[in-house]
């Protein structure tokens, strides 16, 4: 007898395998797709998938909707543009720290959000990332209001070394959270957002765990944002903005939350299709967003259920 | 021999209201005691302070020597006090042996845990003695309600407790599922576990335990066993006359 | 003296204003529970369709605001029915969908009418001297207009048959259901209710700002803060914070600087809910 899907180790093996080959898939891309063009668009999905993973990890097992994950991207972004056109750092040095920085802000974050559910968490994270927002555009003379800051160092010389760069590091995040997600980790978080009550009483400490989950979440958005921010060789208030947070919770719901494969759909998916609706003019962001309405309304679990549920059917598998 | 559980001059108002007044109590190793009393007389009152859910106005609780009385409710689980809750809610997206599991990772049950025994292995042990261990794949949200109180008490028992608290856990249940219940606390009973048992169906909880702690209106008015407890006219009067209104 | 009374004047305006975009948003989720990010988005719908009726179809005022404000109540209870019934009590799922319904209208007006801010003209002109303060008829009607709505409101719900059926689901659902009362029926009308008032606002602002697409946003958040400040749940909450948030930022913005009076509210929400979880008036729990 042995508990199937969890801790299984056959089942963690093929899902791990379904990720080398999705590796694979990442690095050679640009076999095929070498145009500068694509390569941006798809350091873009790159970026975005680091965000609605990390997203996941905090509110897709813990069950509390965070509305500021803008947060921990522009705080890092912003941290990270300020270092290296004050002290002259590179993105070697400014990527892990606009990442420390960012799981400090997870830190500060999580410790006014401990006793807070439901609505009231979500407003408090969202107020978090406005009041930086309202901040970058209020001290301009700092963060360059509106127009943000430019002529940082480039992350790479070439569009496929930003291409690489941003992959490797999709990938290893990917990993860590996936990895982190099936272990006791992530069970004891998931534990606490059915019942926390519950989850006390067996001996967890529930606030260490929320409270690391929030560093953890913000130090792969906060890699991301800094790197983003080399990446255009430009930070500006809009990684900040709560609409980034709105985009990054409807990439991982769209895909499926709670699961961290499903926001890579979701965001792989978002972002091409918001590129590729682009032929149809000044409608691309109506059906962009009925679309997104749609599958909300018609799949609520996100697209990897779907696709889950079809492929056992396919298989045989299904019950 | 002395208590594992001592429970000094325990006292909460909740705005005015006296809940629970002067409350002493003590525990020793292998008891089996019942807490009766009727509705809202206090029983749970006392569960939730001696476990650090709520915080108490005056009083002292100390556990096998060491004082617990203001540490938070995962601390006062680590030192060796759990308890099931009176409305089972537990995790119930998640399956039945990965709501046993939860309490495996709790500092107690890792520190315990020397000889490397993989997590989900002591796991399905608990529910093999509460007898759910071929429900172990199953949602907790699909089981019914006896099942779900059974894997309430292993889940507490994961957390290897010398002392655990039980909340009514006979209430909504029928007659079969009861039984099962009984045999189960037996079991344990037999096993030198120490419990204490919230109740107010009589009948069951009577013959199950040695010594019983009448509570009515936030105070302690009677102990002693079983039979002692069905002449003492206090109680008659108090407890059983209550409920005849 | 006449900034104390610049302040006094339109801090009251602006306070009834954001009271009235509240109370509904409070009132849903004190009845079904849930939160209602689209909320701003009814707002934005009832300026617009303003405009799509006055300016662009010149139909008169009053059958304007009337039609604006019944196609925003049939559009809100179109949503509760279709698009929240079935998932009602997943919170999380509410949050989303409705937030996505929010991002479907601004792009929707967006792709009708543009980017540009539609203005509607005034629905009484002229402009009268308050104390050495000039303050225009179309504010001071939004200002009445605001107390008699959120007045009807609390009389609908003392009064009426209906109104009491949503006040018995909004105390105890359970002791309702067994009163007879269908709370899903209930859900629906009280979502048309709170779209409409959030529509009435709309109404009225839109001579004063101009309809853009991102307007829900803004009212939305301070929707949002009002109704945790005030208690989730509560209309009187909900009306003391609404007049407080109105006047502390006509202050911060006349007397510190107009930069900051959105701080106002930010830094009052993470206060209000680190010392008091459940806001200042805070009732049930969720």
């Amino acid at each position: 007898m042995k508990p199937e899907g969890l801790f299984g180790p056959r089942v963690l093996y093929r899902r791990l395998l379904g990720l080398s080959i999705f590796s694979a898939v990442v690095l050679l891309v640009p076999v095929v797709f070498s145009d500068p063009y694509d390569l941006e668009l798809l350091f873009l999905c790159h970026y975005y998938v680091m965000l609605a993973c990390s997203w996941d990890l905090l509110t897709g097992f813990t069950g509390n909707v965070s509305f500021g994950h803008a947060f921990f991207v522009g705080g890092a972004g912003f941290a990270g543009a300020l270092l290296n056109l004050h002290l002259g750092w590179g993105p070697w040095l400014t990527l892990p720290i606009g990442g420390l920085i960012a799981a400090l802000c997870g830190l500060v974050v999580g410790s006014f959000t401990l006793r807070l559910r439901g609505p009231y968490f979500a407003a408090v994270t969202f107020c978090f990332a406005t009041l930086l927002y309202k901040l970058i555009m209020i001290r301009y003379e700092i963060f360059g209001g509106e127009e943000g800051l430019s002529g940082i160092d480039w992350l790479m010389e070439t569009s496929l070394g930003n291409y690489y760069f941003s992959g490797i590091l999709m990938l290893a995040a990917i990993l860590f959270l996936y990895l982190l997600s099936k272990s006791s980790f992530g069970l004891i978080l998931r534990s606490i957002g059915e019942n926390e009550v519950a989850s006390e009483g067996s001996g967890i400490n529930t606030t260490f765990y929320k409270i690391v989950a929030f560093m953890i979440s913000g130090f792969i958005a906060g890699v991301a944002g800094a790197m983003y921010g080399h990446a255009q060789m430009h930070v500006g208030p809009e990684m900040a903005h709560d609409s980034l947070s709105g985009l990054v919770i409807i990439m991982a719901v769209v895909g499926g939350m709670g699961s961290i494969i499903g926001p890579i759909i979701g965001a792989y998916l978002l972002t091409l299709a918001n590129e590729s609706l682009r032929f149809m003019g000044e409608f691309r962001l109506l059906i962009y967003s009925s679309a997104v309405v749609a599958i909300i309304l018609f799949a609520p679990k996100g697209l990897l259920d779907i696709i889950t549920r079809g492929f056992r059917r396919i298989v045989g598998q299904e019950k | 021999m002395e208590a594992i559980l001592e429970i000094k001059e325990l006292s909460k108002a909740f705005g005015g209201l006296e809940a629970l007044l002067n409350f002493d109590m003590e525990v020793r190793q292998g008891d089996l005691i019942g807490m009766i009393g009727p509705n809202g007389a206090g029983k749970t009152t006392v569960f939730n302070l001696i476990t650090g859910f709520i915080k108490p106005d005056s009083g002292d609780v100390w556990l096998k020597g060491e004082k617990t009385t203001y540490l938070k409710p995962f601390q006062i689980v680590n030192r060796g006090m759990s308890r099931t809750f009176q409305l089972v809610d537990l995790f119930k997206e998640m399956t039945v042996l990965e709501n046993v599991m939860v309490p495996c990772f709790s500092h107690r049950a890792k520190q315990r845990r020397h000889n490397g025994k993989k997590p989900w292995k002591v796991a399905i042990e608990f529910l093999e003695e509460i007898g759910l261990a071929d429900r172990f794949n199953e949602l907790a949200k699909n089981l019914p309600f006896g099942e779900l109180r059974l894997l309430d008490i292993a889940r507490a028992m994961a957390t290897e407790p010398d002392i655990l608290l039980l909340d009514e856990p006979f209430s909504g249940l029928d007659v079969e599922d009861a039984a099962v219940l009984s045999q189960a606390i037996q079991r344990m009973h037999k096993k030198g576990q120490t419990m204490i048992i919230i109740e107010h169906r009589l009948g069951d909880l009577l013959k199950l335990v040695e010594s019983v702690v009448v509570i009515v209106f936030g105070q302690k008015i009677a102990e002693g066993t079983p039979e002692e407890i069905m002449n003492n006219e206090k109680v008659v009067n108090a407890y059983l006359g209550q409920r005849r209104q | 003296m006449t900034t104390f009374i610049h302040i006094l004047v339109l801090g009251a305006i602006w306070g009834a204003l954001y009271t009235l975009i509240a109370v509904g948003f409070t009132l849903i989720f004190g009845v079904a529970g849930i939160i209602n990010l689209a909320h701003g988005a009814f707002y934005m719908l009832g300026a617009y369709l303003a405009y799509t009726f006055m300016t662009l179809l010149k139909i008169n005022v009053p059958l304007s605001a009337l039609m604006a404000v019944l196609g925003t109540a049939g559009i809100g209870m179109l949503i509760d029915r279709y698009g929240i019934r079935f998932m009602r009590e997943t919170h999380v799922y509410v949050l989303i969908i409705t937030l996505a319904f929010a991002l479907f209208f601004q792009e929707l007006l967006y792709a009708v009418y543009g980017p540009h801010g539609k203005a509607v003209k005034s629905f009484v002109t002229g402009e009268m001297l308050l104390g050495g303060v000039h303050v225009s008829y179309q504010k001071i009607l939004t200002f009445f207009v605001a107390g008699i709505m959120v007045t009807l409101l609390w009389l609908f719900i003392k009064k009426t048959k209906t109104g009491k059926s949503i006040d018995a689901v909004a105390q105890n659902r359970e002791a309702a259901v067994l009163m007879g009362i269908q709370p899903e029926r209930i859900y629906v009308i009280t979502m048309g209710i709170s779209a409409a008032l959030a529509a009435v606002a709309g109404v009225f602002i839109a001579p004063i700002l101009e309809a853009v697409p991102t307007m829900w946003a803004f009212s939305l958040f301070k929707a949002f803060a009002i109704v945790i400040i005030g208690g989730l749940g509560s209309i009187q909450g909900a009306i003391i914070a609404g007049m407080l948030l109105g006047y502390s930022e006509t202050a911060v913005s006349v007397l510190i600087s107009a930069n900051y009076p959105d701080m106002v509210y930010l830094v009052a929400i993470i206060l209000v809910l680190v010392l008091r979880p459940r806001g200042l008036m805070g009732t049930r729990a969720h």
